[in-house]
């Protein structure tokens, strides 16, 4: 099988946001960034006898819009000189409400770009703050504007939903701006306190209160519900588009296709093995300047692995997986009849209730 | 009498937990020169380690020493040693029956305990010479004339007889030795007359294969003797036998009022049954020494496998474990809630945590015990009557004429200040009063019928807190007597487990079924579905708890990077589910099997 994702982690943002626990470090500095764009390259050479065919490319952070267009530019170039890529390929970045506006956007299409997904979080005031986000609501709705008179159709905003004292109400107002944008998709997150975040240290020190089981209940349902009525369909756990705007990108991730990733901590998958690089910036260029993969965890996955990698994966989708993949077929009915579950010819899918508690599923059917 | 005979004496030592048997019986030893100083161990009649922790003696065994008394003649003393748990009141019988006269060793700080005056009376009906010895006079907190008073009003003995002791000091060793050779009378019997040895313990030494301890009572033994166990017509050729010094060591012979050992390439211990007589299968006893009783469980409960232990790891391990413990009984038992483990029979409770722990430390078995049952007899409408081991056996009511079940007499030694304390726990455990009496000015011996099942659970514990440890506790088993017991049922939606069924008085039932209920909503974790858990009677619903159904797990993100951290957490909690037992759709864990013990 080809590889068909590339992933490319640029890991500099202009703060730190207290609930991130993707890599990424505080820096703004040219220097760093062409030096970075130039390792990028140097890495993607080492991996020049793999078998690509390349679908899609994703810019993910960090803050990929931190950077000048151009060496987004640069990069691309390199993938279309180097590597075999597929008409009518899907290239996104991720942006933040701050950064782009209408000419950068203007530049970035230029390179092929065709897909933005801006990490807005919310409309509230309030909760931005306590995100620790340091951009205002108006700062997203006048980047959507300038992105869709770019020519930007593709567009996704990302909401995080379950921030300490958050209302329902609150969240149905976010629901109501979000589902008014001429945008196609919506990523949903609920707040997780990650350990080694600051987070998670003060939710551990009970300074920060996660709201309860039942209020972030109502909150995952009213985001379904909403926008399910409003022509955003869930195609995964956290995903919603409208038909034809799904991600192209992140669904290799849950349908077991290869991707390759590059930069400071991108995990790849090729050939059932998956592999990840260092997350240190510094070891990066030192590996990258040896001459070396900068590959530093690697798992050979057991064909117990991948079967259960696939119902992991596979059940955060609508469709589901193959019922074929389970062990334990018994419980199948008693999730059906609870309403957790739904049977249907040879696949099994979680309803809105199941899907809530997937982890419980998933180590109940293997 | 035999000049032989006349220089022989075979004592026991009776004595409550703790009050220094081992100590001393090792300072009898040290005098008769048996122990060379280096050899020393701590106790050494205690020989398993667990015994030693527990400052209890489990396994009998018998020491031959020699005394040259201060008549200048040299005695044969053997001192058989007594189990000092009331789970072994029959071994006890049988050891004394072994002895014409035991030490009754009193603790001077303590005073007489419930269990020394069980066994002083039944040392009293063997008709032994009774040698009070009050020990651990060293002590500050001695009370001499506390303990001589009780000797007198509560043995009846002369305490001026008693010999005051030290085992830690050495303290009144060689007046103890002078009284053994002077008032134990020399034992009785006649070498010529067919054999007839007392079993009174046994053990399996992995050369000698199973092995005997007798008292000879009449005739004698010795290799190459055919003999026959009488209660079962089995016969072996002996290969040995022997007396400890306190080393195993091999005699010629042994002979009438002889205490030894005695091989005879014996495979499986339980042939080798404590009260049993071995006879000359040439020349046969006509009769068996009286008194035989074959050791009977008193207590049944399931043991299944858990965690990473199979069914046959645990097979093997009781197989290997009952070689050395002939009271022991397993049989395989299929429970739907826990898959396939084993019903055994222990002699009581103590007998059942010592199983317990010696197969978890032991041979390293994970297990999972149901709570702990005794034996009921029911009476069918058919005029039949059936033994019950497990509660899930019991019969339909409607077959049932009546539910019988064993009775003890519990004595009970206290300080006068608890005994208010004391009625009330033993009325909660429907005791009914049947002596009570005065032993010194402080101190009360009350004595009570009490269903046997109902000191079961957490008698011993509830006595122990109510009396902060200072009453002492002992029992014999009485007779069955008829109850209005029903069987509970415990349901998972809507199903039977099995392994929690239980037979219960049907004035606690109401209160017992609320608390289990109570107690398994609180050790149940929330899952997937809801679990529904009912305490019934019959059809009847007493008790009812729900857990709700989890709604929602964390929803986390889930791309490239995230999928092995991801995976390995669900393993992790996978793994963490493999001590859950599967109901049903719903996972049990091993807290709620041990609900029913704490639901008092």
């Amino acid at each position: 099988m080809k590889i068909k994702g590339l992933y490319v982690h640029i890991p500099f943002c202009s703060i730190k946001c207290p609930y991130c626990d993707f890599t990424s470090i505080v820096l703004n500095n040219n220097q760093v960034y062409e030096k970075y764009i130039d390792a990028l390259k140097k890495e993607l050479s080492l991996y020049k006898d793999f078998h690509f065919n390349i679908e899609t490319i994703y810019f993910g952070g960090g803050t990929p819009s931190v950077l000048p267009p151009k060496l987004i530019g640069d990069l691309i170039e390199f993938v279309y000189k180097n590597f075999k890529i597929k008409e009518n390929h899907e290239i996104t970045i991720e942006a933040n409400p701050n950064t782009y506006r209408y000419s950068q956007f203007k530049e970035i299409k230029s390179f092929g770009v065709n897909r933005l997904s801006i990490g807005n979080q919310t409309f509230n005031k309030k909760h931005l703050v306590s995100l620790g986000r340091n951009h205002t609501p108006e700062d997203t709705i006048n980047m959507v504007n300038d992105a869709v008179k770019a020519g930007f159709e593709n567009i996704s905003l990302d909401l995080i939903y379950g921030m300490e004292n958050q209302t329902l109400k609150e969240l149905e107002e976010d629901l109501n701006i979000y589902t008014s944008l001429p945008i196609k998709h919506i990523s949903a997150y609920m707040l997780t306190a990650y350990e080694d975040t600051p987070l998670g240290s003060m939710v551990l020190d009970n300074k920060y209160k996660l709201p309860d089981e039942e209020t972030t209940t109502q909150m995952f349902k009213l985001i379904d519900n909403y926008l399910e009525s409003n022509g955003f369909y869930r195609y995964e756990l956290s995903n919603w588009a409208k038909k034809g705007f799904e991600c192209k990108h992140n669904l290799f991730y849950w349908t077991d296709k290869y991707f390759l990733g590059i930069g400071v901590s991108a995990w790849s998958y090729v050939d059932g093995e998956r592999f990840g690089n260092t997350k240190n910036l510094t070891e990066y260029f030192d590996m990258i300047g040896k001459g070396k993969k900068p590959t530093k965890f690697r798992e050979i996955l057991s064909e117990e692995d991948k079967r259960f990698e696939k119902i992991m994966l596979g059940l955060r989708l609508k469709e589901g997986v193959n019922i074929n993949l389970i062990k334990n077929k018994e419980i199948l009915k008693d999730l059906q009849n609870e309403g957790l579950g739904k049977i249907k010819e040879n696949k099994f899918s979680l309803t809105q209730d199941g899907l809530m508690l997937i982890n419980q599923i998933v180590t109940r059917l293997f | 009498m035999s000049d032989r005979l006349k220089y022989i004496r075979n004592f026991s030592i009776i004595a409550h937990v703790d009050h220094g048997k081992s100590t001393l019986a090792d300072r009898l030893m040290e005098f008769c020169g048996a122990v060379e100083e280096r050899e020393k161990k701590d106790q050494l009649l205690d020989s398993l380690d667990i015994e030693r922790e527990r400052g209890i003696t489990i396994k009998l065994q018998a020491v031959r020493l020699k005394y040259k008394a201060k008549d200048q003649n040299e005695y044969t003393l053997h001192l058989i040693d007594t189990p000092g748990h009331v789970d072994f009141g029959y071994e006890v019988s049988r050891s004394l029956a072994a002895c014409e006269g035991a030490l009754l060793l009193i603790d001077a700080t303590q005073g007489i305990e419930a269990q020394t005056l069980a066994t002083f009376w039944q040392a009293l009906n063997l008709d032994l010479e009774i040698i009070p010895v009050i020990n651990k006079i060293d002590l500050p907190s001695a009370d001499v004339d506390r303990i001589k008073q009780q000797i007198e009003e509560v043995l009846g003995l002369d305490s001026e007889e008693a010999i005051l002791a030290s085992g830690k000091a050495g303290i009144g060793i060689e007046e103890i030795l002078e009284a053994i050779v002077n008032k134990i009378p020399p034992p009785k019997g006649n070498e010529n007359e067919p054999l007839k040895a007392l079993i009174f313990d046994s053990y399996y030494d992995p050369y000698r294969g199973a092995v005997a301890f007798v008292r000879i009572m009449d005739g004698q033994v010795k290799k190459g003797t055919r003999i026959r166990l009488m209660s079962t017509g089995k016969e072996f050729d002996v290969t040995e036998v022997g007396a400890q010094m306190p080393k195993m060591t091999a005699l010629d012979e042994m002979k009438a009022g002889d205490v030894g050992y005695i091989a005879a390439s014996i495979k499986d211990v339980k042939d080798i049954r404590v009260g049993d007589t071995i006879t000359d299968a040439r020349n046969p006893a006509p009769q068996p020494i009286p008194g035989f009783r074959p050791a009977k469980p008193m207590v049944y409960a399931g043991l299944y496998p858990t965690g990473s232990t199979t069914f046959e790891d645990m097979r093997d391990a009781l197989e290997k474990y009952s070689i050395n413990d002939s009271a022991l009984t397993y049989e395989i038992e299929s429970s739907p809630a826990l898959g396939l483990g084993f019903r055994c029979g222990f002699l009581g409770l103590l007998h059942m945590e010592i199983v317990q722990e010696r197969l978890e430390r032991e041979y390293g078995i994970e297990l999972i015990t149901t709570a702990p049952n005794v034996i009921y007899k029911v009476r069918l409408k058919t005029g039949e009557e059936i033994e019950i081991r497990n509660p899930s056996q019991l019969p339909e009511p409607t077959k049932i004429d009546a539910i019988l079940e064993p009775y003890i007499e519990a004595s009970i030694i206290t300080p006068s200040e608890y005994i208010g304390a004391i009625m009330q726990l033993v009325q909660e455990k429907r005791g009914v009063q049947k002596g009570f009496e005065y032993i010194d000015q402080n101190t009360a011996l009350l004595r009570y019928e009490i269903p046997m099942a109902e000191v079961l659970f957490d008698f011993h514990d509830k006595l122990k807190t109510a009396t902060r440890g200072y009453a002492s506790f002992d029992y014999e088993l009485l007779d069955y007597k008829e109850g209005d017991l029903v069987k509970m049922d415990i349901l998972i939606n809507g199903e039977t487990v099995d392994a929690l069924s239980f037979i219960v008085h049907r004035d606690k039932a109401y209160r017992i079924g609320r608390n289990i209920v109570d107690k398994m909503r609180e050790v149940i974790p929330r899952q997937l579905f809801e679990v529904r858990i009912q305490a019934v009677i019959g059809s009847k619903v007493i008790a009812s708890a729900k857990v709700a159904p989890l709604r929602r797990d964390v929803l986390a993100k889930c791309y490239g990077g995230d999928v092995t951290r991801k995976k390995k957490l669900l393993e992790k909690q996978k793994e963490g589910k493999k001590r859950m037992k599967q109901f049903g759709k719903v996972e049990l864990p091993q807290e709620a099997f041990l609900s029913i013990l704490k639901a008092e």
